[in-house]
């Protein structure tokens, strides 16, 4: 599955590469794209081994805002 | 053992992060403390090396050295271009193009000149000098942007606010001065304020949101300015002043290249060079200058200027 989220609070390419590196770090996420510039977040995940819930909740973790 | 990593592009809460997560996952890495400008690694010799840490936050896209990251003096890089000149292709061809461009100018005014301006009347005595400025201003503009661009590396919100900023806020001033000259405040200012925001942007965005902001407002502050300047000036010297003003903007501008080379290029070894061709940026100039000299010379004045 394939989803993008909405991040506020990234501005640079730090905060891109650490919302990477956590989510990578969770099983059942395949890609993740993190752009600054466009404030989103780009998941592809197996639905079987975790959810959009999760996800989020790791970028919030991280000190980040996600918008419904 | 304990080393002492030089990290000067450390910036920020995410930068520290990003690096904390990934030394926590190295082994080897018995103990760190990340400060402004260095890291305090403390790493089990049997296991890793400091080459290795070095390597891996090199990989996160930051400069890391055990030795601090020393600044050359404006002496010692003069001294080093003369020496090196084949590492510096990029800086040699700044001032090749940017008088190439601003003699493509001259000559295509020129020739409009002898084709069709020259039947309105008092043209060169009301134009004649701000041309002369005007491709001074987009020529040198124009370089510095180019320069920049020239360089895609990974550059600090600090870094990007100072570009975003000098390159905005020039852009207002040189170009604002001229058409406050020539059309007046309003005219002045829309275009000086307009033309500075979009060159900040445009340059700001190398550092993101933070650069953006910078370069918008100086384009704001700039682009009011400068048709002030000319306004207030118009009837005291103001080409006497012009000169004057002109050198010392290409200053800051030369200023900016050089501040760009010394804190993104050197000693990156991440930076990839891939700067436009002069024909492309050939074109641009051209247009952008078509573009001004139409509302320059076809746009509304202010009625002051018929005053004085």
């Amino acid at each position: 599955m394939k989803q993008t989220i909405n991040v506020k609070g990234m501005h640079c390419k730090s905060c891109e590469m650490l919302i990477t590196d956590s989510l990578e770090e969770l099983s059942g996420v395949r890609k993740v794209l993190a752009s600054e510039k466009k404030g989103i977040v780009e998941v592809e995940f197996d639905e079987k081994q975790t959810n959009l819930a999760k996800i989020k909740s790791i970028i919030k973790e991280e000190g980040y805002k996600v918008e419904n | 053992m304990n080393k002492r990593i030089y990290v000067p592009d450390i910036e920020c809460d995410s930068c520290s992060k990003v690096i904390s997560k990934r030394f926590s996952k190295k082994s080897g890495i018995t103990n760190f403390a990340i400060k402004q400008d260095y890291i305090d690694v403390d790493f089990d010799e049997n296991e890793t090396t400091d080459k290795e840490i070095i390597t891996t936050i090199k990989e996160l896209g930051f400069r890391a050295d055990t030795n601090p990251f020393e600044r050359k003096t404006l002496k010692e890089r003069v001294k080093h271009y003369k020496e090196n000149k084949h590492k510096y292709k990029i800086e040699k061809k700044v001032i090749g193009y940017a008088i190439g461009i601003f003699f493509i100018l001259s000559l295509l005014e020129l020739l409009s000149y002898y084709l069709f301006l020259q039947n309105m009347p008092n043209f060169l005595a009301t134009y004649g000098w701000w041309l002369f400025y005007l491709n001074i201003s987009v020529a040198t503009i124009s370089l510095g942007m180019w320069h920049v661009e020239a360089y895609r590396a990974k550059v600090t919100c600090m870094v990007g606010m100072m570009i975003g900023m000098t390159i905005g806020m020039q852009t207002g001033m040189m170009i604002g001065v001229v058409f406050g000259a020539t059309n007046g405040f309003f005219i002045g200012a829309m275009v000086g304020m307009i033309l500075g925001t979009i060159v900040g942007i445009i340059t700001g965005r190398c550092c993101g949101v933070m650069g953006v902001m910078e370069g918008m407002m100086a384009g704001l502050m700039g682009g009011t300015m400068g048709p002030m300047i000319s306004v207030m000036m118009f009837s005291d010297h103001l080409l006497w002043f012009m000169p004057f003003y002109m050198i010392i903007n290409i200053v800051i501008l030369w200023g900016l290249s050089y501040m760009v080379y010394e804190e993104v290029v050197e000693g990156n070894i991440n930076v990839i060079k891939k700067s436009k061709d002069f024909s492309t940026l050939t074109s641009i100039a051209v247009i952008v200058t078509f573009i001004l000299l139409t509302i320059m010379i076809y746009g509304p004045k202010t009625s002051l200027l018929s005053l004085v």
